[in-house]
């Protein structure tokens, strides 16, 4: 408990901190420091909790399902400090605005992180509605005329989403107010998990499709989409980084923790449906998207449409395999999109181009950087031995274990027709025949060690799973199949 | 109660009839007002602390704080009139449906709740607030849009629940002053490069 006080009081001392230094080397050091604390502070926690404990205090809850989110913003915010350092240091437009940018990235990790350990359903929505708030100006944050244009629609649609997710919470608090009376009712997840059984049907299926909605915005689910690309492909690198890998997952995380609820009252069939027709939609409306793609960032955005699709079909699965699948799936896309996002602010950089065409023979121009991209596009699409493929595997099998042979095949084929896309982009840049952009600088060391370190990491997982994480995961599907 | 929940009704007709900005703040701002006083009502009847500290809350972020951003926002805004081929006319039709669906609605699935007419007009206010953001193309007057829907979010809370814990009423108030704040501020920078604030004209991004 109190290496989480720690970690928020860190974060917000320097949020404050970065917004009146004006020192520079004074300042990265401070924020690398954070960065540090937050990254250590969350693996602790996360091992902590893997132990069969749980962490909870007044506001507070960590059990299994928040600590490998919460591991996995750690280790993405670590990251992104160090990326965010060597962006800042070349980039003049950005270098000028050092200090708002530092307060505004701890302030959006902060709030993440309070998405994932929050207990009462109220207050993480709360938390979601600043994390909309701190990121939106962070993809405004070279206020170029697109990135404004880009901001407004984040803005404007997530927020009108999230309306209909506090419409859904505050039916929720009705319900539990009339199932225990006002003294008793909270909102907290265990008391709202306690008392659901005696919630009236009809009302809940309102709430629950409400916050669906809601929380699907923010997550981008297939039609509410059309903020995701243009939000991605506008902001600075390791701000689509953290927007695909954290915010994506905190909006998830908040879905899950409902459905865990209001799966004791539905019909299966009717949670299941809805679940399943969002999810089959983000998967298979990405393919025309991924076809004609001509800019990286946007055709790394569609790719986190289709895995947040995929996600979500593990919740739909309802059993055990296929909650263990989405969590592990949650935190291998986290890590392995973020590194791709980090690569591509590479490309942009060396190339000064995010278009796909004008990139080509990487491999031979700048092998490492070439290299890197060409395995981390294939992890991403699903190339064994990394780990991205068993998550996928385990959901897949979790939805035929649980009688959903169409879905499961349907989703198979989308998915195969995605990893060929993806897989003719990359080679084009990698090894494309026409002369492309010259080589306009250096791709950065650290950054290109960072993505490395990364990469790695996920194949390890893919190959063996550390004890400590496949004990959080073994716990955390129990908490949501049960 | 009643007389509260049909004035607020009325703000909402005419924030539909008008296209000068600066009187749908001075709407906007009545609105908020009105809620407040169903607040401060509420907290009245049920011999509630806790309900007086939001309205108190709601009556400096909504009724003070946000117009006056909203006001400061427009004053430096030379066009003030919202153009829209799909105006006045549509935006009322619209009110229309959105009353009698969030009357059915309330209707349908809440049938022996007590406040069922604060239920009705606080989802009308939710479903105008959203109408009124897809057919309106100046970017305050989309702002105006979202304010009405938490507007019918907060009084929804009041009416079925007596308020939520608050906390989380302070949390929401406090996130939707932030969200009036940076759209201000997107508003200001839109303006500033693209020299109009209709956000029609926001179409570089497209696939």
């Amino acid at each position: 408990m109190n290496l989480l006080y720690i970690m928020l009081g860190t974060l917000l001392i320097v949020a404050g901190y970065s917004a009146f230094e004006l020192n520079e080397r004074r300042l990265h050091a401070v924020n690398y420091c954070a960065a540090v604390v937050t990254g250590g502070c969350s693996a602790l926690i996360a091992y902590y909790v893997s132990e069969n404990k749980i962490v909870s205090g007044q506001f507070f809850c960590i059990d299994a399902i928040s600590a490998i989110l919460l591991l996995a913003i750690g280790i993405l915010s670590l990251s992104c400090v160090i990326v965010s350092a060597e962006h800042l240091k070349r980039d003049d437009l950005m270098a000028r605005k050092k200090g708002q940018y530092y307060f505004l990235l701890q302030l959006f990790i902060l709030s993440m992180i309070l998405v994932v350990t929050l207990n009462n359903a109220g207050l993480v929505w709360v938390a979601i509605e600043a994390t909309t708030v701190v990121s939106t100006l962070l993809i405004a944050f070279n206020l170029t005329r697109q990135s404004l244009e880009a901001a407004w629609k984040y803005v404007i649609i997530c927020t009108i989403g999230i309306c209909f997710a506090l419409l859904g919470t505050i039916l929720l608090y009705y319900l539990q107010v009339n199932a225990c009376g006002t003294e008793a009712a909270s909102l907290n997840w265990q008391s709202l998990h306690d008392s659901a059984r005696v919630y009236e049907p009809n009302l809940s299926l309102l709430a629950f499709l409400f916050i669906l909605i809601g929380y699907g915005t923010k997550a981008g689910f297939a039609p509410m989409h059309t903020w995701l690309p243009d939000a991605y492909s506008q902001s600075p690198a390791p701000i689509s980084a953290l927007l695909s890998g954290g915010l994506i997952s905190a909006a998830i995380y908040a879905l899950i923790r409902n459905v865990i609820i209001f799966k004791l009252i539905l019909h299966p069939l009717v949670w299941q449906g809805l679940l399943i027709f969002f999810a089959l939609f983000s998967i298979i409306i990405v393919i025309p998207f991924v076809y004609k793609q001509n800019d990286l960032k946007r055709l790394l955005a569609y790719s986190s449409i289709e895995n947040i699709g995929i996600i979500t079909l593990g919740l739909a699965g309802n059993c055990y395999l296929a909650a263990y699948g989405l969590l592990f799936h949650i935190f291998n896309h986290a890590l392995n999109k973020t590194l791709l996002f980090y690569l591509t602010g590479e490309i942009i950089h060396v190339f000064r181009t995010k278009q796909i065409t004008r990139v080509t023979m990487l491999f031979t121009k700048s092998p490492k950087l070439g290299w890197l991209m060409f395995f981390a596009v294939a992890s991403l699409a699903g190339l064994p031995p990394f780990a991205v493929f068993f998550s996928k595997l385990y959901i897949m099998f979790g939805l035929m274990a649980g009688g959903h042979w169409l879905v499961a095949t349907i989703a198979l084929a989308a998915i195969a027709v995605i990893f060929i896309l993806m897989l003719k982009a990359v080679m084009n840049l990698c090894c494309g025949g026409q002369k492309g952009e010259k080589m306009y600088a250096q791709p950065s060391k650290v950054v290109i060690s960072v993505s490395a370190i990364m990469l790695l990491l996920l194949l390890v997982m893919g190959l063996a799973l550390p004890n400590p994480l496949q004990r959080l995961l073994h716990n955390a599907a129990l908490i949501i199949s049960n | 109660m009643s007389i509260l929940l049909l004035f607020l009704v009325i703000t909402v007709y005419l924030l539909t009839r008008t296209i000068n900005i600066r009187s749908a703040v001075m709407i906007f701002w009545l609105q908020s007002f009105i809620i407040a006083c169903f607040c401060l009502f509420a907290g009245w009847e049920n011999k509630e602390s806790h309900i007086f500290i939001a309205a108190l809350l709601t009556l400096i972020v909504k009724a003070y704080w946000i117009p006056r951003i909203m006001l400061r926002v427009t004053g430096r805004i030379k066009m003030k009139e919202d153009n829209t081929a799909l105006g006045a006319n549509c935006t009322s039709l619209a009110f229309g449906g959105c009353l009698v669906l969030s009357y059915a609605a309330v209707g349908r699935f809440l049938p022996n709740i007590l406040n069922s007419d604060a239920l009705a007009v606080s989802l009308a206010l939710f479903l105008m607030g959203m109408t009124f953001i897809i057919i309106r193309r100046q970017a305050l007057m989309q702002i105006i849009g979202l304010m009405t829907m938490e507007n019918g979010l907060y009084l929804l809370g009041l009416s079925v629940t007596k308020g939520m814990p608050v906390i989380i009423e302070f949390g929401i108030l406090l996130d939707v002053l932030f969200v009036a704040v940076i759209l201000g501020f997107l508003t200001k920078k839109i303006r500033l490069s693209f020299a109009t604030t209709d956000v029609g004209e926001l179409t570089g991004l497209k696939e």
